[in-house]
């Protein structure tokens, strides 16, 4: 059975590289069953207005990954952690989904492997 | 053989964060589980050659090169070390990249995150 792996995004884009790196390990570890998850100050790397010049070829790439037959990663939103910082679905850009918490820890729970960045 | 693999991404002598890597790579080794680790971001700056031997701190460098000498698997960013302009990092270190954090993640019983 192949292995989970939730690539979990904690940090602000603002003043470190890991949600640029987590994304990056992200398209490494894309042909797995894979689902980013994005808890936390992560969210702000999300937003629509938010500079993304440092990662936006790897969110391309996992919106539209290469092969015809791969479905797209998941990346996953933390709805508690949106609401905590004053945030809405609307002012997320597109291909990413909203779960709640709930849903959130499940996953993360239920992940062979967690990369957390 | 049971492997443990560490995705690590501190540099040396800020945090304990690289004692705390050697240290449970060692007790993994003592209890015969095969050891990898991944250095990431700073982390590649931990295992440069050179670093100062200095009274009542551990030198990273030499317990890197202890664990490579018992066979754990290190492997260094490229692209990490092209950035920092690190060059000269103990022998045995390979250069890598982060299709092998899948190959890692693929092959380990446990995977574990060290900041």
């Amino acid at each position: 059975m192949p292995k989970k792996i939730v690539v979990l995004l904690r940090k602000s884009p603002h003043g470190s590289l890991f949600p640029a790196e987590g994304l990056r390990v992200a398209v490494a570890v894309s042909t797995m069953d894979t689902k980013v998850v994005v808890i936390g100050d992560g969210v702000y790397a999300f937003l629509k207005e938010a500079d993304m010049t440092l990662y936006k070829r790897h969110l391309d790439f996992l919106s539209r990954p290469m092969l015809e037959e791969a479905a797209p990663l998941m990346i996953l939103i933390d709805k508690a952690s949106l609401l905590e910082r004053g945030l809405k679905e609307e002012d997320l850009i597109e291909n990413v989904t909203v779960k709640d918490h709930g849903e959130i820890l499940k996953i993360i729970g239920e992940a062979d492997v967690t990369l957390t960045f | 053989m049971a492997t443990i693999s560490f995705l690590f991404f501190s540099g040396p002598y800020q945090s304990e964060s690289p004692e705390t890597v050697v240290e449970l790579a060692k007790a993994a080794l003592a209890k015969g589980i095969k050891v990898k680790i991944f250095c990431y971001m700073d982390a590649v700056n931990s295992v440069m050659t050179v670093q100062k031997e200095v009274p009542g701190v551990t030198n990273i460098e030499k317990q890197f090169r202890d664990l490579i000498a018992k066979g754990v698997d290190v492997r260094l960013c490229t692209l990490c070390m092209l950035v920092r302009g690190t060059k000269d990092v103990i022998e045995g270190a390979q250069k890598a990249g982060t299709p092998d954090i899948a190959e890692m993640a693929e092959e380990s019983d446990r995977f574990l995150v060290i900041f």
